[in-house]
């Protein structure tokens, strides 16, 4: 093992620079709040142990090769009479020391390691579940400094494998995997404070997760190896680079593992593979085409393509560009970032906020909208004002509520406006809003505004909040303000519902009434008519019949004068003949005044020959 | 080092950018950045642009965004000038007047905000209380507009907080505004009770002026309906009046005759009495069945 200083010095130089970039994103953590700089921190105190460790290792092997060529110089020139050469090592010497730390101490500070490792991502997973997105500050500066010390220590990183793959420096492999770990949580960090910027804000929290697994995978895999290496029968070999992370070496130093991957193709097709024209010019222009690609990605930013809904205002180092602040829809071209940036707007699409209510995104827009049920997932009483039950006007003694659902649509008519006066205008508008119906309940009674007067209120509501918002230069232009959704609230919604039902009643009572007297009076009419009618009919008949009587009285008068008696007993006779014919007749032939009794009521007897065996009983 | 011109480039290329960002620094439009140096603020920048600064740790700057802020005090519930117990909450809408003061007071960063924000929740929920409390309810809800208050409500209120704000905060306080207004549970549930009632009220109303307008077309149609039967009624007895009348003058013509006249109604009553249920018991004695007493064989029959 060839061993110098120099490499002991390139070591502590390498823990220095690591305890000054531990420091500083200890202070770029507390200045910016971003949780990535906590997660970097194990990381950081790993590399800066393995380094020290490595260091002090190699610092004790390299003594113990001088003291051990020494000790050859030293046994050349004395003449020994000993029969035999002692060959184990004296003690207090430093080979002793170097072989007993081989030997006890690396696999427990392994193990260590691991240990502390471990804990520290479990931990640290709880930390992350109540964890807030940060809020932006200094972003340049903490990304200057990120790349700063991720560059330097990838060269550290870089200089520490290649020379443990070039010069058999084996001790330093593991520093150079751990540097190599603290640079990408470096650039990862800085790539997380960057899309929490500009995508979404808890991309520095997902990142800070990704860290966390990956040194909770690290510490496990410490753990396996060192167990694996105790039960092996290379065991001192194994235990010596036990906290040299293959998972690190893989993230650091990819170009291992391609060798790696090569050499198995090699050793799959038959032919050197590695050595093919292919290969050779994929391996020299791969670095080339990846920084040609980072620079494409850059200079994209360029060129802006505003969508059709939206607008941009286009600004020089943070400020709009004169005439270039109302960017309609197309392709633009600019100077990249971070020089010139757009800022798009939806400015021509219809913006939507409600006042009142609020809708559960998840739930589908209801389908029945019942005054007795609610209907979103909040929805607010507001105050109306209201007479006294006496009638007079209300001194602050009668009020009533009402659940207002109230949309607005509005558009963006100045981006100038929406975008520098207003740090959160689309709240601003609610408030607006709010405002402006609170005040227009206020003097409006609840069957005004429930009623008739709704299209008033919504014209007036509209107008005052189009007021409001051009006082605070909000950069709005309201399009809609409606007053769909007035009602009373559910609480008392069934009594609002009784009084139509009421009066639907009284109508229904009035309509019954209406259709008795609808028929009342034609009867009525009808029946009188009928009475007049036939009292003029009876009137004609008693005086025709009277007439009539007369007349005949008068003729019957002649026939009875010719012959009184033969008239009488033919009228007589005309009647009998008339009327006994349909009779029940008894002629009793008796020559003797006997009193006879009939008993009609039980028996009526069937005829004349069953009473004559009566009377002979 | 020659080998690798590629890698020299870069880290120059990192070293320039690290110099350039510890030199230069951006203010965006509708930020204020206030400058520190070595920890005294030494000025705040207000107009956009690019600025030189000196490095770190020298100078540090804090970046503030100056745009308006909207913010809403808690739903709080206060008491008018004539004691009654009102829920309000409103919202304000501020930016940082003077940011140095700003720094000074609250300091930096998202936690300096949030300070500020809550400091002035303070001053406005004081001022609320000390305003609400000189104006009746009747200032907030009344049939008549003109003695609603809100506008002058929100002025005072602004007024008294503004000047407060910007002397101990260094913030401007561009709107207040009342965006809730309400009234505690107990008094909600008995104005809910009381809307009850007046619609009950209302309900029972219109059920009975149904019931009494049901009842006044009933009654009136019976009326109209009755006087018409009476009416015809009487017309027809003063028709058979003048019929009887009439049938008189012809009923002289019996006077002529009196027994016959006698014996014919007498006969025409008969007639009338006579039906086919009657049952007629006679002698042989009468006529005409005396005729069959004079048969030689009516004894047979």
């Amino acid at each position: 093992m060839a061993s110098t200083s120099r490499t002991d010095r390139t070591l502590y130089i390498a823990a220095a620079l690591l305890v000054a970039a531990f420091l500083i994103n200890l202070f770029l953590g507390e200045l910016t709040g971003l949780i990535t700089f906590q997660a970097l921190r194990p990381f950081t105190i790993l590399a800066v142990a393995i380094t020290v460790f490595a260091a002090f290792r190699h610092g004790l092997a390299r003594r113990a090769t001088e003291e051990r060529r020494d000790l050859a110089i030293e046994q050349k020139e004395r003449t020994d009479d000993a029969l035999f050469e002692k060959d184990e090592i004296e003690p207090f010497t430093i080979r002793r020391t170097h072989y007993q730390v081989e030997r006890f101490v690396v696999a427990p500070f392994t193990f260590l390691v691991a240990l502390l490792a471990g804990w520290r991502a479990i931990r640290f997973f709880g930390i992350l579940g109540e964890a807030e997105p940060p809020g932006g500050s200094d972003l340049l500066l903490v990304l200057s400094f990120l790349f700063g010390e991720a560059f330097l220590l990838f060269l550290f990183s870089r200089y520490l494998i290649g020379l443990a793959r070039n010069t058999d420096e084996n001790y330093v492999r593991g520093p150079g995997i751990a540097i190599g770990l603290v640079c990408l949580g470096a650039v990862a960090v800085a790539v997380g404070a960057l899309a929490g910027h500009l995508i979404h804000p808890n991309a520095d929290i997902i990142v800070a997760y990704v860290l966390t697994i990956v040194l909770l995978l690290i510490s496990v895999e410490y753990l396996l190896t060192l167990l694996f290496a105790i039960y092996s029968p290379r065991r001192s070999e194994l235990i010596a680079t036990s906290y040299h992370s293959r998972i690190g070496g893989m993230l650091t130093d990819p170009a291992g593992w391609v060798k790696s991957f090569t050499h198995a193709l090699d050793y799959q097709f038959g032919f050197s593979i590695s050595q093919t024209w292919f290969y050779v010019m994929l391996r020299r222009t791969l670095g080339p085409l990846l920084l040609a690609t980072g620079a494409i990605v850059y200079l994209m930013s360029c060129f802006v393509f505003l969508q059709p809904e939206e607008a941009g205002v286009l600004e020089r180092f943070g400020e709009p560009v004169e005439g270039k602040w109302d960017l309609q829809s197309g392709f633009h071209l600019k100077w990249p970032w971070p020089v010139e940036r757009v800022r798009r707007l939806p400015a021509n699409r219809l913006l939507n906020a409600s006042v009142g209510y609020e809708q559960d995104p998840d739930e589908a827009r209801p389908t029945h909208i019942l005054w007795t049920r609610p209907h979103y997932l909040q929805e607010r009483s507001f105050v109306v004002a209201s007479r006294s039950a006496d009638g007079e006007d209300a001194v602050g003694t009668a009020f009533s509520f009402v659940t207002v659902n109230m949309p607005i649509k509005y558009t963006i008519s100045n981006l100038r406006d929406y975008l520098y006066n207003f740090r959160d205008p689309e709240t601003m508008v609610v408030r607006i809003g709010e405002k402006v119906l609170v005040q227009a309940l206020a003097e409006r009674e609840l069957s005004e505004v429930l009623a008739a007067g709704r299209g008033e209120l919504s014209t007036s509501m509209k107008a005052d909040m189009q007021r409001e918002a051009d006082d605070l230069a909000l950069g709005v232009t309201f399009k809609f303000v409606g007053l769909q959704g007035i009602h009373p609230p559910t609480e008392v919604a069934e009594s609002f519902q009784e009084v139509v039902g009421a009066l639907q009643e009284k109508e229904s009572a009035i309509l019954a009434a209406r259709s008795f007297e609808a028929a009342a009076i034609p009867n009525a009419e009808a029946l009188a008519r009928e009475i007049e009618l036939q009292a003029e009919a009876d009137r004609t008949n008693r005086i025709e019949i009277a007439s009539a009587t007369a007349e005949r009285f008068t003729q019957q008068r002649l026939a009875y004068r010719a012959a009184p008696e033969v008239y009488k007993s033919e009228a007589r006779m005309k009647v009998m003949g008339d009327k006994l014919g349909r009779a029940r007749l008894y002629v009793i032939d008796r020559p003797d005044h006997e009193i006879f009794q009939f008993e009609f009521g039980e028996k009526i007897l069937p005829d004349i020959f069953e009473l004559d065996d009566t009377l002979n009983e | 080092m020659t080998q690798r011109p590629g890698i020299l480039l870069l880290s120059l290329l990192i070293v320039i950018l690290f110099v350039a960002v510890q030199l230069l620094f951006v203010v965006r439009e509708g930020d204020v950045v206030v400058v520190t140096f070595l920890g005294e603020p030494v000025k705040a920048h207000t107009e956009a642009g690019l600025y030189m600064r000196k490095p770190w740790p020298f100078q540090k700057n804090y970046t503030f965004d100056n745009r308006l802020r909207s913010m809403d005090t808690v739903y709080e519930e206060s008491v008018t000038f004539d004691q009654k117990n009102v829920l309000i909450s409103m919202f304000a809408a501020w930016k940082i007047s003077d940011p140095i003061k700003f720094l000074q007071a609250v300091g930096g960063g998202l936690g300096g905000v949030t300070l500020a924000e809550s400091s002035l929740e303070d001053l406005i929920r004081d001022a609320k209380s000390q305003v609400l409390g000189k104006h009746p309810l009747s200032s907030l809800v009344n049939v008549n507009a003109d003695d609603l208050k809100f506008e002058e409500i929100e002025a005072e209120i602004q007024s008294k907080v503004s000047a407060d704000a910007d002397d101990a905060y260094g913030i401007d306080v561009t709107a207040i505004g009342i965006h809730r207004f309400g009234f505690p549970e107990g008094i909600t549930e008995s104005v809910f009770d009381r809307m009850r009632q007046e619609r009950n009220a209302l309900a029972e109303r219109a059920r009975a002026e149904g019931n009494k307008e049901a009842s006044k077309i009933r009654a009136t149609a019976r009326r109209v309906s009755t006087n018409l039967v009476t009416e015809a009624r009487a017309q027809a007895k003063r028709e058979m009046a003048k019929a009887d009348a009439r049938a008189l003058t012809f009923f002289e013509a019996f006077n002529d005759d009196p027994e016959l006249a006698i014996f014919l109604n007498e006969l025409n009553t008969l007639e009338k009495v006579l039906d086919n249920n009657a049952t007629i018991i006679r002698t042989t004695d009468d006529a005409p069945f005396r005729l069959l007493k004079d048969s030689p064989d009516s004894a047979t029959n």
